[in-house]
């Protein structure tokens, strides 16, 4: 039992992220490895833990993770909506399709001024960044999966009599789901970094301000703890996603090899 | 952060059955038509535009905004600076993924001992660097660089892992056999077998490349298009603003055209097929 939970844990991987750490500290300690502002472990933990106790991460780190959810639930019920109509109503794909790979390969980020600009230093502002982070990936995965049902599963459909918005609804989405969570994983990073531009750009609170601010106060130790959090919320995120989709739809995932 | 790593799958299949010919006539067709509620918009806010909008300004000011950007060279100046850290960036994690990618896939023990520590800087975002990188590196080159490449790592370097893994071991044995240096081997079998795989992942990282380099450049607004983008936001030029945006669509266009027809010439080139 415990050999079996042995061999699943990478110890060895594990010790060479814990040694790389050690070997951060003792280069940094020792004046080796001297660039002026890089701190050491240790210090990045003490930073961590003095941001946490006055109470300044958890607020910024909300602040940023409200937004970002925000923007990214809203991306994937549009996503999903604009998705089915394109990949279903043909006439709607052939007048469309262009135009989408036209605005997809606008650099994402370059978007973020124009957002600053037409709503200013407001929270909306971030919201709508996210959502139009999130966007692409949800429609682009949600179109990409209905069309990849397979004729078989319709057909199957057409002689149970299952027609219409129930084809949709028992047959397609169903079949797309894995795709769709696809997109929804993928437009969850996207909009985290997105946010955080619009934050060191745009609206001066969260986390993407708190690192800028940092920044100007010469605390790398600060900007290290915020990184990290920033980083483990984004896993913690996506494992949240993950957990749920596997309980709600189990069979769904499990078609789909993901667990 | 891949935005452009699931943005790709989505071309319809052209039926079996139809000639070359008319699959290309009838997709240029389907294109301009696709691209008729775009124009239809812009030409709607040309038209309804508010004279001086502060907000939406009509796309013919966009190109009047740009004029004085052309005149003093800044703008051709500016491309320069992005295109040649998207190019640097893109090739340094080229080489260094396809070299960690390499050596990952081809020993278990090292891809183990590495896992957690590659997956744990995989995990940064990109835009949460760029403080720090200005603060450790300065407002320089490298500092650009280092937050171009480490993100664009990625793609290359697992897909390189992947096809490393899956590389027959006989192709290897076969070259022993054949008395091949290491360096022959290398060159020889190593390198046509792992750079299909190679393409695939530029042909991802080079998008979120360009995207990361127009990023560190918004917000550090040291030089280059996302530079210009960030001032004339900050000086509120709106017009400028959007025709920055639309040249920087133009470069993100130009860009997965290139890059996506060099793979397939250097497919076709490789295995006298297209990849696909």
């Amino acid at each position: 039992m415990t050999r079996a939970l042995l061999r699943r844990v990478n110890v060895l991987g594990l010790l060479t992220l814990l040694g790389f750490f050690v070997l951060w500290e003792l280069l940094v300690r020792t004046g080796i490895l001297r660039f002026e502002y890089l701190p050491a472990p240790s210090g990045v933990l003490t930073a961590g833990a003095d941001l946490v106790s006055s109470g300044e991460l958890p607020t910024n780190l909300g602040h940023t993770l409200e937004a970002t959810v925000a923007g990214w639930l809203l991306a994937t019920v549009v996503g999903v909506l604009l998705g089915t109509l394109i990949a279903l109503v043909r006439p709607v794909w052939v007048y469309s399709m262009a135009s989408i790979d036209a605005l997809r390969s606008l650099p994402i980020v370059a978007f973020v001024p124009v957002a600053v600009l037409l709503l200013g230093f407001t929270m909306q502002m971030e919201i709508v960044v996210a959502f139009y982070a999130a966007l692409w990936p949800v429609l682009l995965n949600t179109l990409a999966g209905l069309r990849a049902v397979h004729p078989r599963l319709i057909e199957v459909g057409r002689v149970l009599r299952v027609d219409g918005v129930r084809e949709l609804w028992k047959l397609r989405l169903p079949a797309a789901t894995p795709y769709i969570v696809t997109g929804m994983r993928l437009g969850l990073a996207v909009s985290l970094v997105l946010i955080l531009v619009a934050e060191m750009v745009g609206n001066p609170s969260g986390v993407g301000f708190a690192l800028i601010s940092a920044s100007q106060s010469l605390q790398p130790e600060v900007m290290f703890a915020y990184i990290v959090t920033v980083s483990l919320s984004g896993i913690v995120l996506n494992a949240l996603l993950v957990g749920l989709v596997t309980i709600v739809f189990p069979g769904q995932m499990a078609a789909a090899g993901e667990k | 952060m891949s935005a452009d790593a699931a943005t790709t799958p989505l071309t319809p299949k052209e039926s079996a059955g139809t000639t070359a010919a008319r699959a290309k006539r009838r997709r240029s067709g389907a294109t301009i038509r696709g691209l008729l509620p775009l124009v239809l918009g812009l030409v709607l806010w040309q038209v309804l535009a508010p004279a001086q909008s502060p907000y939406f300004p009509a796309p013919i000011e966009w190109g009047r905004a740009l004029l004085p950007l052309v005149k003093d060279g800044s703008l051709l100046t500016a491309i320069g600076w992005s295109f040649l850290t998207f190019v640097l960036g893109l090739l340094l994690a080229t080489v260094v993924g396809t070299a960690i990618g390499a050596l990952i896939g081809a020993n278990r023990t090292a891809d183990r001992a590495l896992g957690p520590t590659l997956e744990s800087l995989r995990v940064l975002p990109a835009a949460a660097l760029v403080p720090l990188a200005t603060l450790v590196l300065g407002y320089s080159m490298q500092m650009k660089l280092l937050v171009v490449v480490l993100p664009a790592i990625w793609p290359i370097l697992l897909s390189v892992r992947t096809a490393r893994r899956s590389l027959s071991p006989v192709l290897m044995d076969m070259s022993r056999t054949l008395g091949l240096g290491r360096g022959e081997r290398v060159r020889k079998i190593l390198i046509p077998a792992l750079t299909p795989s190679m393409l695939l992942g530029i042909r991802i990282a080079a998008p979120l490349a360009l995207i990361i380099t127009l990023l560190v450049e918004i917000v550090t607004r040291i030089n280059g298009l996302g530079g210009l983008l960030g001032f004339a936001q900050a000086s509120f030029l709106s017009a400028q603003v959007y025709g920055l945006l639309v040249i920087a669509g133009a470069l993100g266009f130009l860009v997965n055209w290139a890059v996506t027809h060099a793979e397939h010439a250097v497919s076709m080139r490789m295995t006298g097929r297209a990849a696909d």
